[in-house]
């Protein structure tokens, strides 16, 4: 869960995103099914995230996609 | 999704090996490794990806388990992917399921989570590349065993930072010189005054940042900066400060809290956010190198 202060709320797609998609085990890759699709997934999932990180830098006041090298 | 007891068994045996290996058209979705008895026999009792009467399973490699699900190719292909490329709730779908089953396993067991979206052609695939990586993957195991990942954001206020800015010295020499300067000097002394500005909030930045991560890390066992703030342009209502990860003992998770929240009210200005318990996302590199 995201805690601010005292207020308690669902895990924002942010906060998941932000760890599903650059971290966890890499195993040998290159005995994925392909490379290329796999890429892809991360592909689709980076385009989310910046549309996610868009409506956050409304509230910061930067550019939160650059900031994350996307 | 609300989660679902898989179908009996949840092991797989070699001869479900044979039965489910690599027919047209499935693949094996790889979630993470865990340490298993070989003896032992467990559940994992929500539902994977799609199609979510396909079980996920924890497939045998020694002492380790693959925790793996049957998923079609199909759902993983060029063409499925790019055609959902600007589809927030599919790939939203895809994140929370994944991170679903990820949370369910960590939440019983260490467990090491895989990046998202390895799919290999065969169990076997998947048995020889945690053979190839086995000593690595156990010790890594023992080093996250009992600990969960707390994810930090903090934040200041612009003025907190302002006031650090105003009292450093070369900002004060820089603004006593313009004080003291001809009309026209003072013009060229301004770029001066700016650049200590802006020197001394990317210091300012850089202490808040490394005291709060050292502050913490103090609770944890290990931690990682992801992110600092990476503009001296103090805009906005607040101004993010530091993002990190920290390898936390489930024990001392409430000092932890205890710890972050501290810290935030001792500094005025300063906001903190935190989300938690996660399994050891930021943790789980096999090079020992980066083993903190």
């Amino acid at each position: 869960m995201t805690h601010n202060a005292q207020d308690v709320r669902e895990v924002t797609l942010l906060e998941v995103l932000d760890r599903v998609i650059d971290r966890g085990v890499v195993l040998a890759g290159d005995i994925t099914i392909s490379v290329a699709d796999v890429d892809l997934v991360y592909l689709g999932l980076r385009l989310m995230l910046c549309s996610v990180l868009r409506a956050e830098q409304l509230h910061y006041g930067a550019s939160a996609c650059e900031r994350r090298d996307l | 999704m609300k989660g679902k007891l898989p179908a009996s068994p949840t092991v797989l045996r070699p001869t479900d090996l044979v039965d489910n290996s690599s027919s047209d058209g499935w693949g094996w979705y790889l979630y993470g490794i865990t340490k298993r008895d070989p003896q032992e026999e467990f559940t994992i009792g929500v539902a994977g990806l799609s199609p979510a009467d396909e079980p996920v399973v924890a497939l045998p490699v020694g002492e380790l388990g693959a925790i793996v699900q049957r998923v079609g190719l199909a759902d993983f292909s060029t063409e499925k992917i790019m055609a959902h490329a600007g589809d927030a709730t599919w790939f939203e779908q895809l994140v929370r399921q994944h991170e679903r089953v990820v949370a369910a396993v960590h939440s019983e067991r260490a467990f090491l989570p895989t990046k998202m979206g390895c799919v290999y052609p065969n169990p076997e695939d998947i048995i020889e590349a945690i053979r190839l990586g086995s000593d690595k993957l156990v010790a890594t195991l023992g080093r996250v065993e009992g600990c969960d990942e707390w994810g930090v954001k903090l934040f200041a206020d612009p003025a907190a930072i302002e006031a650090l800015v105003l009292r450093d010295v070369r900002v004060e020499q820089a603004k006593a010189e313009i004080a003291n300067a001809t009309p026209g000097r003072a013009y060229f002394l301004q770029r001066k005054v700016e650049e200590a500005v802006a020197s001394a909030t990317e210091s300012a930045l850089l202490q808040m940042a490394q005291g709060s991560y050292d502050h913490l890390l103090h609770y944890a066992i290990a931690g990682e900066i992801n992110q600092r703030s990476g503009s001296t342009r103090l805009t906005g209502p607040e101004v993010a400060i530091l993002r990190a990860s920290f390898l936390v003992r489930r024990s001392e998770s409430p000092l932890f809290l205890e710890g972050l929240r501290d810290y935030t009210e001792r500094h005025v200005g300063f906001r903190s956010e935190y989300s938690g318990p996660w399994a050891p996302y930021s943790f789980v590199s096999l090079d020992e190198d980066s083993a903190r």
